[in-house]
C-alpha cells in the first residue's frame, strides 16, 4: 500500500562522515554531498534496519539523522 | 515501479503544488471573469443539475446551456492534462481515463438529483461510491482508466476550492474551536487506541502510534505522516490504512444516517462528521450527503483546520518519543529530531485553502453590499458547482479504488484496538458537537 524512502543524513564536517557514507553505500544507498551534510537514501533498506546496522558498526546516535517518508501507492484512500 | 515520496521531486512535481495551482487558478479566472463582466463565460462551465422527477427538466437545462459539459470537460482535461505532463504520469492514459470518469460524473449528478433517489438519501456523493464500489470490485478496470483514479489529487483542488467558498473571517472564528476539539478527540482517540494496541494486546509501539495516529488524526495521511517519523515498519503502516479505509467507508454511510436519526442540526452533524471520519475525501462524502451547505463548512473547520493542519505537530512528538522512549535512551544521547519535521510532514494544499478563502475574503470586504452579493451569486457560486465537481470525481475514485479482498490482510489485534478507538472516539465527537459546542456550530451559516 505504501512506498518509502529512507534517508539518512551527517553532518559532513563530522569526524567519521567518510566511514558513515561509506558504511551506507556499501548496503546500497545512493550517496551524495550537498554543502554541508552528506545525504543517503534508499527506497528499499527500511529506516529501522538501516539504524540497527549503524549502531551495529559501532557508530552512535546522534553521529547521524534518520528520515524515514512513506508514499501512498496507486489507489489508495 | 515505485510512487516518488514527495520529498524527492522538485517543488513543480508535486501533487499538492498542482492541486494549490488548479484551484487557486480557477478562483482568480472566475473572479476576474467577474470583474470584465464575462460571467456568462463561468457559468457555461460550471455545470449544474437541478433535483428533477421529470426527465424533461433535465433535458431543458442541457438544451439551455449544450455546451456546459464539453466546456467543463475541457477546461479541467487542460489543467489536469498539463498537471499530468509535468507531475510525469502518462498523459495520454491520464486523458482517456479521464474522459470516461467525467461520463461516469455526469451520469452520477443527473441520477443523483432524481427526487426518488434523493428521497432514498442517494445523493450524488453516496450514488459515486455505490457506482464505483460496485464496478470497481465485480469488474477488472482497464489500466488506462485506473491512472484517471486520483482520489488524492482530486480531493486536493476541491479542499483548495472550497477555501474560496469558506470566509476567512469563519476560519478566525470558529478555527480556535475546532482546533480546540479536534484537538480534545484526537488526544483522547490516539492514547486509548495506543495503549490497547501495546498494553492490551501487546502491540510494538511504534505500530501503535501508527494505528492510532490514523484513527484520530487525519486518517492515511497520519497514518503515514506519524508512521514515517517514528520509523514504524511498512507492513504495519499498511494495516493502519487498512483500518483507516475499511472504517472511513464504513462512516461514510453511518454518520449521515446517524446525524439524521439523532435530528442534528446541520453545523452540529458537519462538525461531528468532521470529528469522527478519518479520512479527508470521506468526510466530504459524508457531508455533502446532508445535503446542507453549513455542514460541508464545519465539516471542513474540523477536519482542515482542525486536525489536518496539526499533523506535523503529532509527527515532532512521535519522532521525539521514537527516538527516546522507545529506544530506551536519553535525550542527550539519542538521535537528533529536527524541528524542520513539522514542515516536512505538514499536507502543504492546506496553504492554498487559506489563500483561496483570504482572497475572496478580501474582494468581499473591497466591495460593496450590493456588489458583494452579486459576487456571491455570479462568482462563488460557480465555483462551488466547479468544487462539487472535483469532489464527485473523488468519490468515484474512492469507490473505484477501493478493493475490500485487498483490506482484510490484518490481524485481529489491530482491529480490535483501532476498533475500540472508534468507540471512543465517535460518542465523543457526538457529545462535544451536539452538546458542549452545539451553540458555536450553530452560529456558522
Amino acid at each position: 500500500m505504501v512506498d518509502h524512502v529512507t534517508r539518512v543524513t551527517v553532518d559532513a564536517a563530522a569526524p567519521r562522515a567518510g566511514a558513515l557514507a561509506d558504511a551506507l553505500a556499501a548496503r546500497g544507498f545512493s550517496v551524495r554531498r550537498e554543502r554541508a551534510r552528506i545525504v543517503a537514501e534508499s527506497v528499499t533498506v527500511e529506516a529501522g534496519d538501516a539504524k540497527r546496522q549503524l549502531l551495529a558498526l559501532g557508530f552512535r546516535d546522534r553521529e547521524f539523522q534518520v528520515f524515514l517518508e512513506y508514499v501512498r501507492q496507486w489507489g489508495v484512500l | 515501479m515505485p510512487a516518488a515520496p514527495p520529498s524527492t521531486l522538485p517543488w513543480h512535481r508535486r501533487e499538492d503544488t498542482w492541486a494549490i495551482f488548479i484551484a487557486l487558478g480557477l478562483v482568480l479566472a472566475v473572479t476576474s471573469a467577474f470583474f470584465l463582466g464575462a460571467t456568462r463565460l463561468v457559468s457555461t462551465a460550471a455545470l449544474s443539475f437541478p433535483a428533477w422527477s421529470d426527465a424533461g427538466k433535465v433535458l431543458a437545462t442541457l438544451q439551455a446551456n449544450p455546451a456546459a459539459p464539453l466546456v467543463l470537460f475541457g477546461v479541467f482535461l487542460a489543467l489536469f492534462g498539463a498537471a499530468s505532463a509535468v507531475i510525469g504520469w502518462d498523459v495520454a492514459k491520464y486523458a482517456a481515463g479521464f474522459g470516461v470518469l467525467f461520463v461516469f460524473s455526469i451520469a452520477v449528478a443527473i441520477l443523483g438529483s432524481n427526487e426518488v433517489l434523493k428521497a432514498w438519501q442517494l445523493e450524488p456523493p453516496l450514488l459515486a461510491l455505490v457506482v464505483g464500489m460496485v464496478l470497481g470490485n465485480a469488474v477488472a478496470l482497464p489500466r488506462w482508466f485506473q491512472s484517471a483514479l486520483r482520489t488524492e489529487f482530486y480531493v486536493k483542488v476541491g479542499i483548495v476550492l472550497m477555501g474560496a467558498t469558506l470566509p476567512f473571517t469563519i476560519i478566525l472564528q470558529a478555527g480556535p474551536l475546532a482546533i480546540l476539539q479536534a484537538t480534545i478527540v484526537a488526544v483522547t482517540t490516539f492514547v486509548a487506541i495506543y495503549l490497547a494496541a501495546t498494553r492490551l494486546f501487546g502491540l510494538d509501539p511504534r505500530f501503535g502510534a501508527t494505528l492510532g495516529a490514523g484513527g484520530s488524526i487525519c486518517g492515511v495521511s497520519a497514518a503515514i505522516a506519524i508512521g514515517g517519523a517514528c520509523r514504524a515498519e511498512k507492513s504495519h503502516v499498511s494495516v493502519a490504512i487498512s483500518m483507516v479505509i475499511l472504517w472511513a467507508v464504513a462512516m461514510i454511510f453511518l454518520l449521515p444516517v446517524g446525524a439524521r436519526h439523532l435530528g442534528l442540526a446541520p453545523g452540529q452533524a458537519g462538525a461531528w462528521i468532521g470529528t469522527s471520519e478519518f479520512a479527508d475525501a470521506a468526510g466530504f462524502a459524508a457531508a455533502a450527503t446532508l445535503g446542507d451547505e453549513r455542514a460541508i463548512k464545519t465539516f471542513t473547520l474540523m477536519k482542515v483546520v482542525g486536525r489536518d493542519m496539526f499533523v506535523g505537530v503529532w509527527a515532532l512528538v512521535v519522532a521525539f518519543l521514537s527516538v527516546t522512549r522507545w529506544e530506551r535512551k536519553g535525550a542527550a544521547e539519542a538521535e537528533r529530531v529536527r524541528p524542520a519535521e513539522v514542515w516536512q510532514r505538514f499536507p502543504k494544499f492546506i496553504l492554498g485553502f487559506l489563500v483561496a478563502s483570504l482572497v475572496v475574503t478580501v474582494v468581499l470586504a473591497s466591495v460593496d453590499a450590493k456588489i458583494g452579493t452579486q459576487f456571491s451569486k455570479e462568482a462563488i457560486g460557480p465555483l462551488k458547482n466547479l468544487r462539487g465537481w472535483a469532489f464527485t470525481w473523488t468519490f468515484l475514485s474512492i469507490g473505484f479504488t477501493t478493493r475490500f479482498r485487498e483490506l482484510t490482510r490484518f490481524g485481529w489485534r489491530p482491529f480490535a484496538a483501532f476498533a475500540l478507538g472508534v468507540l471512543v472516539n465517535v460518542p465523543l465527537g457526538y457529545w462535544l458537537s451536539s452538546s458542549v459546542f452545539a451553540s458555536y456550530w450553530d452560529a456558522v451559516k
